[in-house]
C-alpha cells in the first residue's frame, strides 16, 4: 500500500429531477471521477429517494447515495473539486471514517500483561523471573559460606 | 441507572446515515439532548454529535424545528 492512502468517503445528494432508470448512469459518472484519481472503491450504498428536511437549492427531496473508497490524500481535493462541478450533486460531504482496526489502548496492554499464560504452572517457592527454587538458593549459600 | 444505547448495542462507531436513529437522541427543536437525557456515555455522545451535525449538514434532519 502506498504512503498517504487513506480511506475517505462520500456522502452525496442528486437531484430529484433524474429518474430512477438513469440513476446508475450518473452513478457511474461519480465513480469514474474517483477511478480517474486512482481511487480504489470499497464500498457503495445506491442512491435511494429521500425526503429532505430543509430544502436545498429549492428541491425538497433528493437521491442519497454514499461511497467509501481508499485515494491519496493529496488528490482529495481533486475528487471533491469534480463533485463540485457536477450539475446533478445538490451537496456533498467527504469525511474520514474512523478506523476500523484500531490499535490496542494503552487499557488493554495492561490486561494482556496481566493474564496468565496457559499451560505453565507456577511452583511454590520458585523465583518468578529465574525459576530457581528459593531452597536450592540457601543450599547453595549455605555452601559457599561454609557453614 | 441506564446504560449507554451504543455501549450496549456494541455500536462502535455512530453512522451519520442513520437519521432515524440520530432524530432519537434531538429534541422537539431539534436540538441534540444533553448527556443527562440521553444517557450515552462520554465516548459516544461526542460521536453522536458530530454524526447529527453531519446528517443536518447532508439535510437527512433539520437544523432546527417548531
Amino acid at each position: 500500500m502506498e504512503k498517504n492512502q487513506n480511506t475517505y468517503e462520500i456522502g452525496y445528494l442528486l437531484t430529484p429531477l433524474i429518474p430512477e432508470d438513469k440513476l446508475d448512469d450518473n452513478v457511474s459518472n461519480l465513480r469514474k471521477f474517483i477511478e480517474d484519481k486512482h481511487g480504489l472503491i470499497l464500498m457503495e450504498g445506491r442512491p435511494k429517494a429521500q425526503k429532505l428536511a430543509y430544502s436545498i437549492k429549492s428541491f425538497d427531496s433528493a437521491h442519497f447515495g454514499w461511497v467509501k473508497f481508499m485515494a491519496n490524500s493529496e488528490i482529495i481535493n481533486d475528487i471533491s473539486a469534480s463533485f463540485e462541478k457536477n450539475d446533478n450533486v445538490l451537496r456533498f460531504l467527504v469525511i474520514k471514517p474512523a478506523k476500523e482496526t484500531g490499535v490496542v489502548k494503552l487499557r488493554d496492554k495492561k490486561l494482556i500483561g496481566r493474564k496468565k499464560i496457559a499451560g505453565v504452572k507456577k511452583t511454590e517457592g520458585m523465583d518468578e523471573k529465574t525459576g530457581i527454587k528459593s531452597e536450592e538458593i540457601d543450599k547453595k549459600l549455605e555452601e559457599l559460606l561454609g557453614v | 441507572m441506564r446504560q449507554c444505547y451504543f455501549c450496549t448495542n456494541n455500536i462502535k462507531e455512530v453512522d451519520y446515515k442513520e437519521s432515524e436513529l440520530l432524530k432519537k437522541f434531538l429534541n422537539f427543536q431539534s436540538k441534540i439532548l444533553p448527556r443527562e437525557e440521553t444517557n450515552v456515555c462520554a465516548k459516544h455522545q461526542r460521536k453522536l454529535a458530530r454524526a447529527v451535525k453531519r446528517c443536518r449538514f447532508l439535510g437527512l434532519i433539520p437544523f432546527v424545528s417548531r
